[in-house]
């Protein structure tokens, strides 16, 4: 894993920078362990539903009992569940999803390969966006605590907490694609777009394409982070510290930034951690409204197509990320402030 | 306890945003219970005469291509919308209570266990845990729909709890009325349980406005209510093609949605702050 390699600022060298590499081995066999639970129950999960996994592929037709046992075999549901448990999980553990029920007979593997870019495109333009927005709107607030602006700053960003990304994402596309056409409704890039068009064409068409599903998602997403930056920010407001900063004649901008922000930076970082199962969610439904070629666009249809291993294997996806992204959050703690550093 | 519960609720009324979120959910709630009485019944009765009529004086929030006048439909998906969220919330928050209250009173192997159940669970995002159950179950009936919702919604509640019962069990009053001889369940019930009311309370709250958004959101994916039933997000998924020709019956079921889940959290957030007033 490349996270091993990054340096970590240490003021003791050696011993203290082993010391962190044995907390990070023992963190990630930890995220191990809980992803090989949640694996084994989400495979639970998956076979005590009622209902045919075949379904889609039979239709719903009576089939002819070979041509269905046929059909289990090639899927594994001929075999005693404890079979078909270990089964799934070694191959998973090999990156190996099995046959896409919808797209029979490429497998799951390469279809969420293909949707991975996509993905991580549009998911870090929002984090981007919500970071730097979220982090100036929330420091704003904790300045003017109790103000109008304060007030009126949060109820605006919970009224886009509370609007459901799907409908927010069909509202935009309706203004800005339909009926003022500034802006395009779906996909990635422009299908009509000459193929010899220059670099810089081709970049601004994929940022025109970025800017709707970006903003759905950012606006749905933006007041978590602002809640987090204003009450960690209001904490540190409190402190000693800052008003010695004030009594030393230094102006607002360099108090709060230099000294009070830098200080207000963890619980965000937290943040972090906890935000990516919500912007997971929220792709599912701005990804299949945008037609979005990412993996959010691929579970959707997967719902819709009733094709269980894609299903199966973008829970899997998400969760492994979801537990990474825990990993990454202490790791930058542990980075940035020397008390949680294990010794 | 009732008392003090009473007060706190009194306090998070005073505040502007907490009237506002109080009186917005009452509204919801009397809009729920009296609309479709007083309303035409859409799917029974509708207007043939004015198909995906834009709002009027007759039909304040138009008609759909059904002739099925929307406000009808709003209230009538309010009645759903808002009694799954009621009762999967309940039923989670008296799950995610128990396991919490357990775990963090015996402690042990049971709470390591069930606590790395519970990691496992909360990494992976509700939405997809559920979308993987009703993947398969074709038409699922109501009753069901919420049972599976508060069945999923638990883990963060009863870690939740448990963290408040673990800060509890080192307070001098619990060792106290230990030292005392109070037993087991007469020490959870009389002096953990009030206690964590109040973090129950706001999760609960907050809850609400999550399931909402969940219900519709499945019920867009197709996989949640079903149609003709109309809950909110189905009256969106119904909408999507008329977004030129009948914009209206896309924009006020969303709408719905938004004043009930900003309500709720409005709610929360004065509730919270009565709770915990330095966190305002």
């Amino acid at each position: 894993m490349a996270l091993v390699g990054r340096p970590l600022p240490t003021d003791r060298a050696g011993s203290a920078l082993g010391g962190v590499l044995r907390w990070l081995i023992r963190r990630l066999l930890q995220a191990a362990a809980t992803f090989a639970v949640v694996a084994v129950l989400l495979f639970v999960l998956m076979r005590l539903a009622p209902g045919d996994p075949l379904a889609r592929l039979t239709d719903d037709r009576p089939v002819a009992p070979a041509e269905r046992a046929r059909l289990e075999a090639i899927f594994g549901l001929d075999q005693p569940i404890g079979t078909q448990l270990t089964k799934f999980l070694s191959a998973a553990a090999r990156g190996d999803f099995g046959v896409s029920i919808e797209y029979y007979p490429l497998r799951v593997g390469e279809l969420v390969q293909n949707r991975l870019g996509p993905s991580l495109l549009l998911g870090l333009t929002v984090l981007l966006v919500n970071v730097t927005l979220g982090v100036w709107l929330g420091v704003l607030q904790a300045r003017r605590r109790g103000s109008r602006l304060d007030r009126w700053l949060t109820r605006i960003s919970l009224a886009g907490y509370a609007a459901p990304s799907f409908w927010l994402a069909l509202m935009l596309v309706s203004l800005f694609a339909i009926k003022w056409r500034i802006l395009p409704a779906a996909q990635m890039t422009d299908p009509l777009l000459p193929t010899d068009a220059g670099w810089l064409t081709r970049a601004g068409d994929l940022l025109a394409h970025l800017v709707l599903p970006t903003v759905t998602l950012s606006v749905v997403t933006l007041a978590a982070t602002m809640r987090y930056q204003r009450s960690a920010m209001l904490e540190v407001l409190r402190l000693d510290f800052v008003r010695a900063a004030y009594a030393r004649g230094l102006d607002e901008r360099t108090v709060i930034w230099r000294h009070a922000w830098r200080n207000a930076l963890f619980p965000v970082l937290t943040l972090l951690g906890l935000w990516l199962p919500v912007l997971v969610s929220g792709a599912v439904f701005v990804e299949s409204v945008f037609n979005w070629p990412g993996l959010g666009s691929l579970a959707a249809g997967a719902i819709a197509t009733r094709d269980y291993p894609v299903l199966m294997a973008t829970s899997l996806l998400v969760s492994g990320a979801v537990l990474l992204g825990g990993v990454l959050t202490d790791l930058a703690y542990q980075a940035l402030d020397p008390r949680t550093r294990a010794g | 306890m009732t008392g003090s519960l009473l007060a706190t609720l009194l306090a998070a009324w005073r505040t502007p945003s907490g009237k506002a979120g109080f009186l917005l959910l009452s509204a919801l709630v009397v809009f729920a219970l009296l609309g479709p009485l007083v309303l035409p019944d859409p799917t029974a009765m509708p207007d043939l005469g004015a198909p995906a009529a834009s709002p009027s004086l007759h039909h304040p929030f138009g008609t759909d291509g059904m002739s099925r006048d929307v406000l009808a439909r709003v209230a009538t998906g309010a009645r759903i919308s808002l009694s799954i969220a009621v009762i999967a919330v309940l039923l989670s928050l008296t799950i995610g209570t128990a396991v919490g209250l357990a775990a963090g009173f015996l402690g042990g192997v049971v709470d390591s266990l069930m606590m790395r159940v519970v990691d496992a669970a909360l990494a992976v995002p509700r939405l997809f845990i559920l979308l993987l159950l009703l993947v398969v179950w074709e038409r699922m009936p109501i009753p069901v729909l919420i049972l599976v919702i508060g069945a999923t919604g638990w883990f963060g509640t009863s870690r939740l709890v448990r963290g408040e019962v673990l800060r509890l069990r080192s307070e001098g009053y619990l060792q106290a009325a230990q030292a005392l001889g109070a037993g087991r369940l007469r020490t959870i019930f009389r002096h953990l349980l009030p206690n964590v009311t109040g973090v129950i309370l706001v999760s609960a709250t907050l809850s609400i406005g999550d399931v909402i958004l969940l219900e519709a959101g499945l019920s867009y994916l197709g996989v949640g209510v079903q149609p003709p039933t109309p809950s909110w997000g189905v009256m969106v998924f119904d909408a999507r093609n008329a977004m030129t020709t009948a914009p209206w019956t896309l924009f006020f079921p969303g709408v719905a949605v938004v004043v009930t889940v900003l309500a709720t959290s409005l709610v929360s957030d004065a509730l919270r702050a009565a709770f915990d007033p330095r966190s305002a």
